[in-house]
C-alpha cells in the first residue's frame, strides 16, 4: 500500500539499526566510510548525480506520483496501475532509493500540485507518467524532476509492449537510474540458474524482479554451473549428456545449444571471459583437475594451472586479466588469485585452517565475494583486495556461490536449508535480503550483463 | 528173349542218354538256393548286433553328452556367478574432503580385484560421490579424484584399465539425504556401477 511520512522514518529508523548491528558485528574489521566512498571514473558523469555510489548505496529519497490515463477510456486503468508497481518495485529493489508514493491519487491535474506537495519533504526528485493511445498501440510518457527545484531531468515516451508492459517499466527505471545517480540501472537483467524440471538439473532464466522463471535447456540430464556471455545472449555451462561432463555453449533466445569440443571427459565450472573469446574451467586430465582456458566456438586448449592437487571454480577478474579459482593444494579447498596465464599465484588470505569456495569479483575489480565454511554451512565473506580481513555477510542456514550485479550493489546466492535451496539476493553489505526463486531446488545463479548501451 | 534184349538196350541207351545229357548240361538253380537262405539269417543276425551296439553307443553318448552338459551348466553357474559377484561390488567410503583409500577399505579393494580378475567380460563405471558439505563444483572434483584413487588401486590389482570408466557425480546423488554425520559418511562413496 501506500507509504506514510511515519512508516518510512520507521524504515529508516530500522535500517539504521541494522547498519549498527552490522558495525557491531564486523567490528574493526569494517573497511570504514573511506572505502565506501572511494570514487571511481565509472560514477563521474555531467548528469545530475545526487550519489556518489560504491559498495554501500547512499539512499536517495524519490517520490513516484501514481500513472494517469490522461482520462483516455481507451487505456486499461489496470495497465497503469500494473506498469506503475512494476516501476516502484524495481526502484526498491535497485537499493538506490528511498521510494515514497504520493497517495493523494493518479496524476490527472498537472504536476504543479504535486511538486508543491513535495517540495519541502527531504525526497530528492519526482517521478509521474501517464499512459495514452498512440497510432502503433499504447505509450508511457513519463518525467522526473529535480527537488525542490523542480527541474526536469528526463522527459520520455516509452512504447508499452503487451501483455503487461514490464520491459518499459524495467527500462524506465534504468533511466531513471541513470538520471539520479549518473550509474546504469540493472532493472533489465535476469539471473540464470540451475533447477530441477521433471526430475533432472536443467539451466533456468529469471528477470532480476523474480517473474517469469522459465527452463532453457532440455537437456534432461544434469546441468551445472551457468555462465553469461559478456553480450548477454549467450550462457556456457556444464552438463552430463552421455555419461560424461561437457561444456556447452546456449543461444538463450532459441534454446539451441552446441557442445564446446575439449578432450576430456570431465570439464566443470566455465567461466566466460569478459572479452567473449575463450571459457576457463576445470578439466580431468589423467587423474589431475586443472585449470584450462578453451576458445569460442573451436575449443582451442590453453593449460592454466598446473599441480597435482584440484583446481576449481574460476573466475575471471572483470578486466579479464586476472583469475580467482580454488585448490586443495595445502590440503583444504582455498581460494587464490593469480594472473591470466597462471603466475603470481596467491592465496587471498591466510587463515590456516579455513575451508573455502565459490571466489567472485566485484564488477569494480576491487573486492571478492567468496564462501568460507562455518560450523554448519557456508557463510558468504567479502575481501577488499586493496588489504584488510575479509567480511562476513551471513549467518544461519549455508550461503553458497555469490555473483554481484553489473552494478556491483547486490550480490546474488544460494541460500540453502536442509534439502531445500533456494536464491536469494541482498546488498553488498549483507541487508536487505530478498528471496528470488521460491521452488526449493534452485543452485548456482549466474547474473546477467546489461543490455547493451543503444538497446 | 529177343524182346527183354531189345528193352534192355532201350533202356541202357534211355540211361545212357540221361547220362549223356546230364553231363552235357549247367547245374540246376536249386543247386544254390541253400546258401541264399543261410545269408538271410545271417544278414538279420548281424543287423540285430547293429542294433544292439548301436543303442549302446547311443546310450553311451547319452551319457557323455549329459555328463559333458552337466559340466557346462556347473561352468556356466561358476562363470554367471562370477559375472554376477563382479557386477555386484559394494562401494567404497571415504574420509571429508579426502579422496585417498582408507585403510579399513583396502580389504574390500582386494577382494572386489579378485572378483573382477575373475570375470574378465565385465567393464564398470566408478562414480564417485560427496557429501553435501563441499560446494557443488569443488564436490564434482572431489568425487572425481574418489573414482580415479579407486581405478588406480584395482589396476595395481591387476584389473585392466581399459575395464573401468570413471565418473563423477559430485553431492547431486546421495543414498542418504540427511544431514548428520552418518548420511554423510554413507554419502562419501564410489559405486560400481555395471558398463557390460
Amino acid at each position: 500500500m501506500m507509504d506514510t511520512g511515519t512508516m518510512t522514518s520507521t524504515k529508516k529508523a530500522m535500517r539504521a539499526a541494522s547498519l549498527i548491528v552490522l558495525w557491531a558485528a564486523c567490528g574493526w574489521l569494517w573497511p570504514g566510510p573511506a572505502g565506501a566512498q572511494r570514487p571511481t571514473s565509472q560514477e563521474a558523469s555531467d548528469a545530475e548525480v545526487f550519489l556518489s555510489v560504491h559498495g554501500r548505496s547512499r539512499i536517495v529519497p524519490v517520490v513516484l506520483v501514481p500513472f494517469g490515463d490522461e482520462t483516455d477510456p481507451s487505456v486499461d486503468p489496470a495497465l497503469a496501475s500494473g506498469l506503475f508497481n512494476i516501476l516502484r518495485n524495481d526502484l526498491r529493489l535497485s537499493m538506490r532509493f528511498d521510494v515514497r508514493v504520493d497517495s493523494v491519487g493518479p496524476d490527472t491535474s498537472g504536476w504543479g500540485p504535486f511538486l508543491g506537495r513535495w517540495g519541502a519533504s527531504g525526497a530528492r526528485a519526482l517521478v509521474r507518467g501517464v499512459l495514452r493511445r498512440a497510432s502503433g498501440g499504447t505509450e508511457l510518457f513519463a518525467s522526473v524532476y529535480r527537488l525542490p527545484d523542480a527541474r526536469l531531468l528526463l522527459a520520455r515516451t516509452y512504447p508499452v509492449v503487451p501483455p503487461a508492459g514490464r520491459q518499459t517499466a524495467h527500462r524506465l527505471s534504468d533511466d531513471i537510474v541513470y538520471a539520479l545517480t549518473g550509474s546504469r540501472g540493472i532493472a533489465r537483467t535476469r539471473i540464470a540458474y540451475v533447477s530441477r524440471w521433471q526430475g533432472r538439473r536443467e539451466i533456468f532464466v529469471v528477470d532480476w524482479d523474480g517473474h517469469d522463471p522459465a527452463p532453457v535447456t532440455s537437456d534432461r540430464a544434469t546441468a551445472l554451473s551457468p555462465s553469461w556471455s559478456p553480450d548477454g545472449s549467450r550462457l556456457v555451462y556444464s552438463s552430463m549428456r552421455g555419461g560424461i561432463w561437457g561444456l556447452y555453449l546456449l543461444e538463450v533466445a532459441t534454446g539451441r545449444s552446441t557442445p564446446l569440443p575439449t578432450p576430456s571427459a570431465m570439464n566443470t565450472a566455465p567461466a566466460w571471459s569478459p572479452d567473449g573469446k575463450s571459457i576457463l574451467f576445470a578439466m580431468n586430465n589423467a587423474g589431475n583437475i586443472d585449470l584450462y582456458t578453451a576458445t569460442v566456438p573451436d575449443g582451442r586448449l590453453h593449460r592454466v594451472t598446473q599441480h597435482p592437487d584440484t583446481d576449481t571454480e574460476p573466475e575471471w577478474s572483470p578486466d579479464g586479466q586476472r583469475i580467482a579459482f580454488v585448490s586443495d593444494r595445502t590440503g583444504l579447498p582455498q581460494v587464490y588469485l593469480a594472473q591470466r596465464n597462471g603466475s603470481e599465484l596467491r592465496r587471498l588470505t591466510w587463515e590456516p585452517d579455513a575451508y573455502e569456495g565459490s571466489p567472485a569479483w566485484s564488477p569494480d575489480g576491487q573486492r571478492l565475494a567468496f564462501v568460507r565454511r562455518g560450523f554448519d554451512g557456508f557463510d558468504i565473506y567479502v575481501s577488499d583486495l586493496g588489504g584488510g580481513a575479509p567480511v562476513r555477510l551471513t549467518e544461519g542456514d549455508s550461503n553458497e556461490n555469490p555473483v554481484w550485479s553489473p552494478d556491483g550493489l547486490q550480490l546474488a546466492f544460494c541460500r540453502s536449508r536442509g534439502t531445500y535451496s533456494d536464491i536469494w539476493i541482498m546488498a553488498a553489505d549483507g541487508s536487505q535480503m530478498r528471496q528470488l526463486t521460491t521452488d526449493g531446488t534452485s543452485l548456482l545463479p549466474a547474473w546477467s550483463p546489461r543490455p547493451p548501451e543503444n538497446d | 528173349m529177343a524182346g527183354r534184349t531189345r528193352a534192355l538196350i532201350y533202356g541202357l541207351a534211355a540211361v545212357s542218354l540221361v547220362a549223356m545229357g546230364c553231363a552235357g548240361t549247367k547245374p540246376a538253380p536249386v543247386v544254390q538256393e541253400v546258401p541264399k537262405v543261410d545269408e538271410a539269417e545271417e544278414a538279420a543276425r548281424l543287423a540285430a548286433e547293429r542294433a544292439r551296439a548301436q543303442a549302446q553307443a547311443e546310450a553311451e553318448a547319452a551319457a557323455a553328452k549329459a555328463k559333458a552338459e552337466a559340466e557346462r551348466q556347473a561352468q556356466l553357474r561358476a562363470a554367471e556367478a562370477a559375472l554376477k559377484a563382479a557386477r555386484e561390488l559394494s562401494p567404497v567410503y571415504f574420509d571429508f574432503d579426502k579422496y585417498n583409500i582408507r585403510d579399513d577399505m583396502r580389504p574390500i579393494l582386494s577382494e572386489h580385484a579378485t572378483k573382477l580378475n575373475a570375470a574378465p567380460s565385465v567393464t564398470l563405471i566408478l562414480e564417485g560421490h560427496c557429501d553435501e558439505r563441499g560446494t557443488i563444483e569443488y564436490n564434482l572434483a572431489l568425487g572425481q579424484r574418489r573414482a580415479e584413487a579407486v581405478r588406480a588401486h584395482l589396476v595395481r590389482l591387476g584389473v585392466a584399465p581399459e575395464r573401468l570408466d570413471v565418473v563423477s557425480f559430485g553431492e547431486e546423488r546421495p543414498v542418504d539425504s540427511g544431514h548428520n554425520e552418518a548420511a554423510w559418511a554413507r554419502n562419501r562413496r564410489v559405486e560400481f556401477t555395471p558398463n557390460s
